[in-house]
Order: C-alpha cells, then structure tokens, then sequence
C-alpha cells in the first residue's frame, strides 16, 4: 500500500481529537500540557505532509513554519510549567478540582 | 534583501526591545535596593521613553523611508509597511503608552522590571501581527501577544484567584492556538503559499480543494474567536478581566483585539469572499456573532463587580464587530478597523478610571462604590461618562458612528433582497435590540457615578499627571472622531 497525502491527514486529525479531549476533560495541569503538545504537533505533522505532497517542495515552506512552531510549542510548555510552579506554591496542590475557585 | 532595509523596517521594534533590556538591566543593578515605587517609575519611565522612540521610529518610517504601498514583494511579506499598517502599529504603541502610564502606580508584585518588560513585549507582538503578511510571521507574533499576556494575568501571584485566572487563560488559550495552527495548515494544504497575497492569488483561482478551506476556516475562527473572546469561545474572558491587574485587562480588551480583528479581516476575508462554502461559514459567523451579542449583553446585566461588566461587554462588542466581516466586502472591513479603534479607546479610558478607583479602595471596585463620585471627583466621572457612552452607542460619540458604520455595511452588502430572512435585516435588528439591552447596565453604572449620592465611600482621587494626560486623549479621540470619523475612515478606505 503507498501512503498518500489522506493517510497523513486522518492520523494527525486522530492526533487532534486525542489532544482535543485530553486537554478538555483532563484536570490535572501536566497532562493538559501534554495534550496541548499533541495538538500542535499534529498540525506539525499536516505542515510537513502538506508540504511533501505539495507541486513546489523546493520552497521549503513547510519544515520551516514547523521548526517555527516547534519553538512555539516549548516556550508554550515552558509557561504552562512556570504556572504550574505558581499554582503549587499558592495551594500547595496541582489538581484544578481542588483550587476551583472562580464562580462559574 | 539587504541587512540595512531588514533594520530600518524593523527599527521602532529594536529601539523598544532595546529599551526593555535597559529597564531590566537597571532594575536589577543600579535600583536593586531602592524601594518599590522608586523602581516602578524608573522602570515605567524608561519603558515610556522605548515606546515613544520607537512611536519616532513609526512616524519616521511613515514619512516615506521605507513605506510602501504597491502590493509586498520583500522578504514573502513578514514585514509589510503600508501606511495603514504603520498607522495602526503607531496606535498600538500609544495606547501602550498609556498602559504603562495607568500601571505605574499598581505594581502588582516586585518583579516591576518584568511587569513593563512582558507589556513592552505583548506590544512588539501586536505591531508584529499588524505588520506581517505572512503565516509564518502572524503565528509566531500572535503567540508573542498570548504568551506575555498569560504571564502578565498571572502576575498578582500573591492574591488569590490570580494564578488560577492565569491557567484557566492559559489552557483555554493553548487550546485555541492549536486550533488556529491546525486551520492555518490546512489553509497551506489548500493553497501551497504561506504569503497572504499569494493565498488570496490562489483563493481567486478557485483551485483551493473546498473541504480544505473549510476546515481552515473554522481553525482560524475558533483560534481567532478566542482572541477577540467572540462566544462560545469566551469563557475565560470574565475571570481572566477579573483577576488580571486592571491595566493588563484593559491591555488584554484593547490591544490583542486589534492585533486579532486586523488580521482576521486579511485571513478570513478571502477565504470567505471565494469559497464555495460561503453559505455554510456564513451561517456559522452568523451564530457566533448572535450568540456573543446575546450572552454578551445578558451576561452582563447581572454582574456587580465592574470589571466583569465590561469583559461581558467586550464579548458582545465582538458580537457586533463580527457584523462586519459578514458583509464579506470593503466597506465591511473599513467598519471592522474603524470600531475596533474607537472601541479600544474608549475601553482603555473605562478599565484605567476603573483601576485608578480600584487603587484608592483597595480590592475590585463593585458598581455601588462609585456612588455619589460625581460630587467628590467630577472630572473623573466626566471623562467616565464619556468612555461608557461611547461604548453604550450614544449619538454624538464615536461609539455611535462605529456601530452604524458597521450595520450600513451589513445591508449594503446585499441589494437584492427577496425573503425576510436574506440580507441582514434581521441580524441587525438582532443586534440593535441588544444595544439597548446594554444601555441598561452602561447606565446603571452612570446612574451610581451621577445621580446616587448616599455615602459616598470615595473621597476625592489626585490622578497623577501623565494618567490625567493619557485619560484627556483618549476621551478627546472618542468625541473627536466622533464628530468628525470620515477622516479616520477615508484614511483605512484608502489603504486597506
């Protein structure tokens, strides 16, 4: 079987899904985090094909949003920790079940 | 490309980033152990004296040294310099001015240094946005904005909720940004360009696979709406206003809009205008833009605290602003950029009155604490009363013209109407009738200024120089274009 450019496209929208429902019903910050990641590296991984099956690969315009937003996703990851750091001083907890205290 | 037209075109940027490492630098040598006001406006002033070198550096390169505006071919357009851009790059750095100037006297923990560092920053990401025509460069600077953003929410670390506002920002907004980048790969997939002209070139010869663009069109609809707290994507809008020191709420209600509303007009445009889903996208903005005015306006009528008031009147001024990208057309996005200036005027005079008050008492002001102000502070209340009218779409004040701006281009925008539900009539009936729901809690808030005047808690408020500056232009844009808002206009029509 040859892979195509669907073949890509279907494993980076399951990707998506995965981190979709992990960062929506996950409570606990690291693992959100995590799934975050998964979502951007999905859309990586549609950069990278898109770009592999498109007319001009010369341009190189794919790997190098990706490397771009490979940058993106650490800082991003970076700041999640420094918050997460915050929220453990402040409660001594990182579970969002336990410091839900903003109304609604 | 030469290495001196890449300096001069990003000079005012290099002139603000130099000054932020100066302010940092001193700070943590020579002001080390001066006390905390003493570093605040040391810090503050050499963040101001960046902002304005860099607002020379924006004039400088207006006045033709590296303006264009023929269609860009340098650089794939990461840095496009037509006046437009320039002129609303020039308004981000003064409105950022003035963030500086209301945040001085609230430091909100010591780190006072990296309070103006993250707001200088947000700004170079806005003027970044602006400026870029270019996935690559509009991503990196839109995550420029959020990122200094979500560390500035967070900053009253010792208070409670502070923090939390910060993660639940934060990971609302981590999701949102995957999304955009999920929408803009597909925007790629569909046209195999990463430069906005030679996205629309590609749009325009209607070879784009259509399922793709749709895909791309709810990404960047989603990621956007988050950013512009457009409903149901603005959940974290009330806490995080809430939380937030008032001037980065106010920074957050401003500023990243524009960012936001200037690009989605450039990105979501096109694909609208030449997709052969247009039905299907429009109706979508169409229940965003219902859903954010309605919750938006219900929302908050029931709030007592201010700020939470005005994030729920941020989320249905989305609502309204979304009218015009509808219309799918010019006069739609000259609309667009219009009401985004006058809204992010008068927003940013409201959240500093309301920081100034909130300084004096101590916690988050409630709208029964500004009962009897009139009597004790009666400029403030004026300038107050001006901001708020001119969100509320008072008549004589710019708020006014924008809305209306905004509708004419809706109705116009279609000319052949056959049933009730075509064209936008009913959309702006829609919005019409929830701007005078909105008259309802903008005026309660005037009625406890103005008309209550049982026990006063405020006593009157000295308002230091430069705010008292910062608070007279504001109100000055907001009645002068106002009464005179072709000029503002003609000047977007012409260069948009």
């Amino acid at each position: 079987m040859e892979l195509t450019l669907n073949h890509f496209l279907i494993l980076s929208a399951i990707l998506f899904s995965i981190g979709l429902v992990g960062a929506l019903t996950r409570r606990h910050i690291i693992i959100m985090l995590i799934c975050l990641e998964i979502m951007l590296n999905a859309a990586n991984l549609n950069l990278i094909a898109f770009w592999h099956f498109s007319p001009n690969p010369e341009l190189m315009h794919g790997p190098l949003f990706t490397l771009f937003t490979i940058a993106i996703a650490a800082t991003e990851a970076a700041l999640g920790l420094a918050l997460v750091l915050a929220i453990f001083r402040h409660y001594q907890t990182i579970d969002l079940e336990q410091i839900q205290g903003l109304k609604e | 490309m030469s290495y001196s037209e890449l300096f001069f075109a990003t000079l005012p940027e290099l002139i603000v980033v130099l000054g932020m490492f100066l302010a940092l630098g001193y700070d943590y040598t020579k002001f080390k152990d001066k006390d905390l006001t003493t570093r605040a406006n040391k810090a503050a002033t050499l963040s101001s004296i960046a902002l304005l070198l860099g607002l020379a550096g924006v004039i400088w390169q207006y006045c033709g040294a590296c303006c264009t505006t023929e269609a860009p071919s340098t650089w794939d357009g990461q840095i496009v310099l037509t006046p437009l851009t320039l002129g609303f790059k020039a308004l981000v750095f003064v409105l950022a001015l003035f963030v500086i100037q209301f945040a001085k006297p609230q430091v909100p923990n010591k780190h006072v240094s990296e309070y103006f560092g993250l707001i200088l920053l947000s700004t170079l990401g806005m003027g970044f946005v602006i400026t870029a025509q270019n996935l690559i460069m509009f991503f990196v600077a839109l995550e420029l904005i959020s990122l200094s953003l979500y560390g500035l929410t967070a900053f009253q670390n010792r208070k409670d909720f502070s923090v939390e506002a910060g993660v639940k920002y934060f990971a609302i907004g981590g999701v949102s940004s995957a999304f955009l980048l999920y929408g803009l790969s597909y925007l790629y997939g569909a046209t195999h360009a990463l430069n906005f002209a030679d996205i629309a070139a590609a749009l325009q010869s209607g070879q784009a696979p259509a399922s793709y663009l749709l895909i791309a069109a709810t990404g960047i609809v989603v990621g956007l709406g988050f950013k512009i707290a457009a409903a149901p994507f603005h959940l974290w809008a009330p806490d995080t206003y809430q939380c937030a020191p008032v001037p980065v709420a106010a920074w957050i209600a401003t500023g990243s809009k524009i960012a936001s509303f200037f690009v989605l007009i450039q990105l979501f445009g096109p694909v609208l205008e030449h997709s052969s889903h247009r039905d299907t996208l429009i109706t979508g903005l169409v229940v965003v833009s219902v859903v954010s005015m309605v919750l938006g306006n219900i929302g908050a009528l029931r709030q007592t605290c201010v700020k939470r008031m005005l994030a729920y009147s941020s989320v249905a001024h989305a609502g309204y602003i979304l009218i015009g990208l509808l219309s799918a057309n010019k006069e739609g996005y000259v609309s667009i950029l219009f009401y985004t200036v006058i809204y992010s005027c008068a927003t940013l005079g409201a959240f500093a009155i309301i920081g100034i008050i909130n300084d004096r008492l101590g916690r988050e002001a409630n709208i029964d604490d500004f009962n009897g102000c009139w009597k004790q502070n009666p400029r403030l209340s004026l300038l107050f009363m001006i901001f708020i009218l001119s969100l509320a779409g008072i008549p004589p004040l710019s708020g006014f013209f924008g809305k209306l701006y905004l509708f004419m281009a809706a109705i116009g925008s279609q000319s052949e109407i056959a049933a009730w539900n075509e064209g936008f009539y009913w959309l702006i009936a829609v919005a019409l009738m929830m701007s005078a729901v909105s008259l309802f809690y903008y005026v309660k808030v005037l009625k406890a200024f103005l008309v209550s005047d049982d026990n006063p808690t405020l006593s009157p408020i000295q308002v230091g120089k430069f705010e008292g500056l910062g608070l007279i232009v504001l109100a000055v844009l907001v009645v002068g274009l106002g009464l005179y808002p072709t000029g503002l206009v003609d000047f977007i029509a012409a260069y948009l």
